[in-house]
């Protein structure tokens, strides 16, 4: 709906949309020696920033106003232009003609000034609503390198990655996504190495939503990811403005929304979810062998209870003799048979799991493993379970917790359980037969274009050096190019001779 | 966008011919070179490997001369629809027929080794279920798959494969070149059957992203496959003897579960070789599940791959049930590669060749 | 397309219905060793069987470990097996009754041993079916060692050594760990040269004073017994496929006994042809440590030393060297069984003479010579 030229006409309209709208702050100024015309201020109490509403703006249009030499007449013609030009001193100034906007405007925080005669309005941006600050993270803890975290302000987050690369090729491209909450949602990239087919589906995808509100990124993650179906993550999700960074070297897209300290990076493959920043701040000896060992968590976090089951009933021969004696005298007098001993011990572990989660600081961590050990030393005493299936439970839920993305982690969890059914089936056979399904599923995954499994299955690509920086992390002097993600034109990242002293021998 | 669009890389399918391959015909193919020509069996692989890398080649000729249709397409090109139709369907019941031995084998051993009470339907229900997901999904999919199962297959097999190598008396062996030539020469011809799977050559060019290298690719892979084949042998060879080979039913198999491996932690690695064959069989059946339902789909003209895929199954199933017992598998097997085993590595391929040169149709290279 | 997903459903259900191959690992028997015997009813029982029509003629007998004691924390100590035993007409169908006996399922997936009894190894048609039984099992390993007793196999499963787990762990863990001073035989190894030329050397186990004792070897002709070997006898197999190494061999010399301790030994076969006889000439070098001599008597000084080593040598030598002939006589004339696979190995190296004779025929024709070579290397720590 246009502003009308109307002052009173717009102040109506302007008081009915917010009704019942305590934090309104509002006051019509008369002007001009003789109070000819009139000003219209209203902001949000606690969404501006006062010191500048007042200082900025009421005070410096009263002292303007004051002092003018203008005529009544001049005034009344100019008006808009000399308090524009003369009147506010900010930078951050538009004009709308429009209600709808002014009112999303107020909403986010800014001033509006509507002036007497003037079909326009002033937006004067004053955002200044109370933060948690820069605090360190809480979900990627890290042992050498930046403790920042993003947090709720999005012009904050945009601000943390700014600051890490400075270069106008960064840019940031802003929506508004949600009818109601009318959340800003920006999407940050390179503009020389991403690829552009990728920018073009991320763009239509987040155009697509219509949704009541987008409380968390979480929302907008769920709503342009591939396949909804998968038990695995598609999107990255991460709290650290470093790893945005480099993401955005490599060519992929970050997506920071407002009031979610989490922003998403796009595409994502399941090498992404096995790195970690401190992998690159560490030796690449030491590095390699943790990628190694995370690859072989992985796979013990989704296999090993189907394993064991498929190994003990069904095919007791592979195991040494002693070994399986010991395990069957374990297990004499035990009422329950194998599967259900370690669906019970599963389920509580994920119960204490879960629990873990909710109890404060450091409670809740030590719950988790320590609590289900000992729950699970009780079980064996009591003679309820065998002490083995013990093992083989905390053991699957340590190798969960070292993945360094949790939601990767849930993947597994939930394939862990489909293993061991298939294993109870059909033993050995069931077994391979679930990891094959599994597999058949992770290959057949997309994420935005990009296979899922890459690098692990796109032999050939990439002239062969992706798998410097999946199962193994080469030392920094030989990571060249830009993984698949970045477009193939702009692919070098690094000039090997000019980068440090590595291969000047004294 | 990075997909390939169903194409995949030269190194991809390589590995997948080696994958369908190598697993399924490795296994009684010792013994049937033994039967021929004794403890020289192994020449008689080399004259097997000689003769597969000729028909690849008459294959690929052929094939390369249509670089994008498929094998309907051209056959119908060459010599007209109604008799493109006839090959074409002959050539899926053949693939039914190597299919359903080839999982009845499977079903047996499966049964014998490691589950002894399951019914066959359950064990082929879930092998053909899982193969025929893998096969609804597409050619970049199975080629993805394979990447990752090849080190899965390749690794442990090398790993015992090396610590048997200490087991094994290549005395065995001598004294060598004794017998009879015509006797290897048989024994060539009847390894070939450890080749099934090679006439999937005829299929592959619509979805190589190179189609220029590819026949060279597909010649290398062959000879792998070839040297693979030659070098198991000649250790199943040294271990048994040219005697006891012959009583052994899945020698490669006895020899995989007979070697001690050190250490103690896998006392009897019998259902952990077995992993080696069930890849095999999945790889070969969605091999062979994918490339039927694409001819079904273009003879009958209409609908999607993955109902047809669905719909062989119980076909396969009930001709997998046909063979009484072990024996007359491997005969079944035997009588299906002379007639239609060499039908479609050879004659039909060579046939059609000549008929395009003559007519100088398809593309010249 | 609901119907199509309900049908999948229920097929599905149907499957889950099932598990058929799950068995509980406390409800497994394991079979540890396994005894094959012959049975001879007595009179009572064989007019019972006679009116069953059908006469029992093995008893098999397994041990069993007793897992409880073995899973605590004393790993067993007594009472950590128990032995059970059945007749049936068959083996197979003797292990089905054994079944019936035991609340478990039998499981011989981990059974380490065999033992065949006397009647066994002296019948050859039970000793045909024992042989056939144990190849066909799929759960049995290939890889058990096979053992032949003069005494019953029961006995010897019910043996208790003392301060060793099981009987069947024990005879496998002793194999591991003298490898190379017995004649290690598994079934494999076992059925090969039966097939191949109908004899072979299995080794004896017998109990002496309540402990059992491994050595010596029964000579199979024909499948069945025509003699037994004694452990001295039975070495010069050893000697003559290039094991020994670890074993310890006294000898006379001068009145002083002297030991020697092998630490390798290599044999080398060649054949050549002579008169219609087949003359074999076995070059065995052996290389090893002298153990024991007499204190302070004849201590090897500086000068007489090489001369006493060489001394000592060349009995060793002849010591040896007799011992293979006459062991070799011994199988060429009395059991007329080719021990020492020489005929194998003329078909894989000389061919040509190999194809001259009958299969049979060989064996009569060879003429065995030893020359055998001792290196002593070291006399331990004193001169």
């Amino acid at each position: 709906m246009n502003i009308s030229p109307s002052l009173d006409h717009n102040i109506l309209t302007f008081e009915n949309a917010f009704t019942n709208c305590g934090d309104l702050v509002k006051r019509k100024i008369p002007l001009g020696a003789n109070n000819e015309t009139s000003i219209y201020i209203a902001y949000l109490d606690m969404m501006v920033d006062r010191v500048m509403v007042e200082g900025s703006i009421v005070n410096r249009i009263m002292l303007l106003f004051r002092k003018s030499s203008l005529s009544p007449s001049d005034l009344k013609e100019n008006i808009f232009d000399y308090l524009k030009n003369k009147g506010i001193t900010t930078a951050d100034l538009q004009e709308s003609y429009d209600h709808q906007e002014v009112n999303t405007a107020v909403l986010s925080g800014d001033t509006v000034l509507f002036i007497d005669g003037v079909a326009k309005a002033i937006l004067i941006s004053t955002k200044g609503f109370p933060n948690r600050g820069i605090q360190a993270a809480e979900t990627e803890v890290v042992i050498q390198g930046s403790k920042e975290a993003f947090t709720e302000g999005f012009r904050f987050n945009t601000a943390l990655i700014r600051r890490r690369i400075r270069d106008t090729n960064l840019k940031i491209k802003q929506m508004k996504i949600g009818r109601c909450s009318k959340t800003d949602v920006a999407l940050v990239y390179m503009d020389n190495i991403v690829r552009k087919d990728i920018l073009k589906e991320a763009e239509s995808r987040l155009n697509n939503i219509d949704i009541d509100a987008i409380l968390d990124s979480g929302y907008i993650e769920q709503l342009i990811e591939d396949n909804w179906l998968s038990p695995f993550p598609q999107n990255q999700v991460t709290e650290r403005p470093d790893k945005a960074a480099a993401a955005i070297l490599e060519g992929r897209i970050v997506i920071v929304v407002d009031n979610s300290p989490f922003v998403l990076i796009i595409p994502a493959t399941l090498n992404c979810y096995y790195q970690a920043t401190e992998d690159y701040a560490q030796r690449w000896q030491i590095a390699s062998l943790i990628r190694i060992l995370r690859f072989i968590a992985g796979a013990i976090a989704a296999c090993l209870p189907g394993l064991y089951i498929a190994v003990a009933v069904y095919h007791p021969s592979m195991l040494p003799t002693l070994l399986i004696f010991k395990m069957a005298g374990a297990r004499q007098m035990v009422p329950f048979p194998a599967v259900v001993e370690i669906l019970l011990m599963e389920l509580t572990f994920e119960l204490l799991r879960e629990a873990g989660i909710r109890l404060p600081g450091p409670i809740g961590g030590t719950l988790g493993i320590v609590g289900g050990l000992i729950i699970g030393q009780a079980a064996v005493e009591a003679g309820l379970v065998s002490p083995i299936v013990v093992i083989v439970v905390a053991l699957t839920g340590i190798s969960g917790f070292a993945i360094p993305h949790f939601s990767l982690v849930t993947g597994f969890r939930l394939m862990k359980f489909f293993v061991i059914i298939l294993s109870s089936l059909l033993g050995l056979l069931g077994f391979w037969l679930s990891i094959f399904i599994i597999l058949i599923h992770l290959t057949s995954l997309k994420s935005f274009g990009i296979p899922y499994l890459s690098p692990y299955v796109g032999s050939g690509m990439n002239d062969r050096t992706e798998i410097r920086d999946s199962i193994l992390r080469f030392p920094l002097f030989m990571m060249i190019r830009r993984p698949f993600f970045a477009d193939p034109g702009n692919a070098q990242r690094m000039n090997p001779k000019k980068t440090g002293n590595i291969r000047k021998k004294e | 966008m990075l997909s390939y669009n169903d194409k995949a890389s030269l190194r991809q399918i390589q590995i997948l011919l080696v994958l369908d391959i190598f697993g399924t015909g490795i296994q009684v193919l010792p013994r049937r070179a033994a039967e021929y020509a004794g403890q020289d069996g192994w020449i008689a692989i080399i004259g097997a490997t000689l003769l597969a890398l000729f028909c690849v080649l008459i294959m690929t000729t052929l094939a390369k001369k249509f670089p994008d249709d498929s094998f309907f397409s051209y056959s119908s090109k060459i010599i007209g629809r109604p008799i493109a139709i006839l090959i074409s369907a002959g050539f899926v019941l053949k693939i039914f027929f190597s299919l359903a031995l080839e999982l009845r084998l499977f079903g047996e051993i499966i049964k014998e080794i490691m589950l002894g009470e399951t019914p066959y339907l359950v064990v082929f229900l879930g092998i053909t279920g899982v193969a025929a997901f893998a096969a609804s999904k597409g050619f970049e999919t199975r080629a993805r798959m394979g990447e990752i199962l090849i080190y899965l297959v390749l690794i442990p097999f090398t790993i015992l494969i090396a610590f048997g190598l200490f087991e094994v008396d290549f005395t065995n062996l001598l004294p060598v070149m004794t017998s009879d030539p015509q006797d290897i020469a048989r024994g060539s011809l009847w390894s070939g059957i450890s080749f099934t799977g090679l006439e999937f050559v005829l299929f592959l060019y619509p979805y190589s992203a190179n189609k220029k290298d590819l026949q060279k690719s597909l010649l290398h892979a062959t000879m792998l496959i070839g040297f693979l084949m030659l070098f198991i042998t000649i250790v199943a060879l040294a271990r048994f003897g040219p005697f006891r080979i012959l009583h052994q039913m899945w020698p490669v198999l006895e020899m995989l579960k007979m070697i001690r491996l050190p250490g103690a932690f896998v006392e009897r690695q019998d259902a952990f070789v077995m992993t080696f064959w069930i890849i095999s069989v999945f790889s070969i059946t969605g091999a062979g599940l994918f490339f039927s339902s694409l001819l079904t789909k273009d003879i009958i003209g209409k609908g999607k791959p993955s109902i047809y895929i669905l719909a062989s199954l119980p076909v396969i199933y009930i001709l997998s049930r046909f063979p009484k017992d072990i024996s007359m598998v491997y005969e079944l097997q035997g009588k299906l590669f002379i007639t239609m085993g060499i039908a479609y590595l050879f004659i039909i391929p060579f046939f059609l060749l000549i008929v395009a040169n003559l007519r100088r149709l398809g593309e010249k290279s | 397309m609901k119907n199509i997903v309900c049908i999948i459903w229920l097929v599905c259900c149907l499957c889950i219905t099932g598990c058929w191959d799950k068995v509980e690992l406390e409800s497994r028997g394991f079979v540890v060793s396994l005894g094959i015997d012959g049975y001879e009813a007595s009179e009572k029982e064989q007019s019972e069987q006679n009116k069953n029509d059908e006469q029992s003629r093995f008893n098999i007998s397994i041990s069993l470990p007793n897992v409880t004691a073995i899973a605590s924390p004393g790993g067993g100590g007594e009472e950590n097996k128990t032995v059970k035993s059945a007749v049936g007409r068959t083996v197979s169908s003797a292990m089905g009754k054994i079944d019936s006996l035991s609340s478990q399922k039998l499981f011989y997936g981990q059974t380490r041993v065999a033992v065949l009894g006397k009647d066994i190894i002296e019948d050859e048609q039970l000793f045909r079916e024992a042989i056939d039984a144990l190849q066909r099992n799929p759960e049995i390993s290939k890889k058990i060692i096979i053992l032949a007793t003069d005494e019953k196999a029961l006995d010897i499963l019910n043996m208790k050594p003392a301060n060793e787990p099981l009987t069947g762990i024990y005879i496998s863990n002793f194999y591991e760990n003298t490898k190379d001073t017995v004649l290690l035989l598994d079934l494999e190894k076992l059925t090969e040269r039966l097939s191949y030329s109908g004899c072979a050397i299995i080794l004896r186990v017998q109990l002496e004073n309540d402990e059992l004792k491994v050595g010596g070897a029964a000579v199979v002709k024909d499948l069945r017994l025509t003699g037994w070997l004694t452990e001295e006898e039975s070495r010069s197999y050893l000697w003559i496929t290039g094991k020994g190494k670890g074993m310890h061999i006294p000898t006379e010399q001068d009145n002083a006994y002297t030991t020697l301790k092998v630490n390798g030994s290599k044999s080398k076969l060649s054949f050549f042809e002579e008169n219609e006889q087949i003359l074999c000439r076995a070059d065995i070098s052996i290389e090893g440590n002298l153990e024991e001599y007499h204190f302070l008597q004849n201590a090897l000084d500086d000068d007489k030393r090489e001369a006493e080593l060489s001394e000592i040598e060349k009995a060793y030598e002849e010591l040896i060297s007799k011992e293979i002939v006459n062991t070799f006589n011994i199988l060429q004339n009395e059991y007329k069984a080719d021990g020492f696979e020489l005929s194998d190995k003329i078909r894989k190296f000389n061919y040509d003479i190999y194809r001259k004779y009958k299969k049979d025929e060989i064996l009569d024709k060879i003429i065995l010579e030893a020359k055998v070579t001792v290196k002593i290397h070291g006399t331990g720590s004193v001169m």
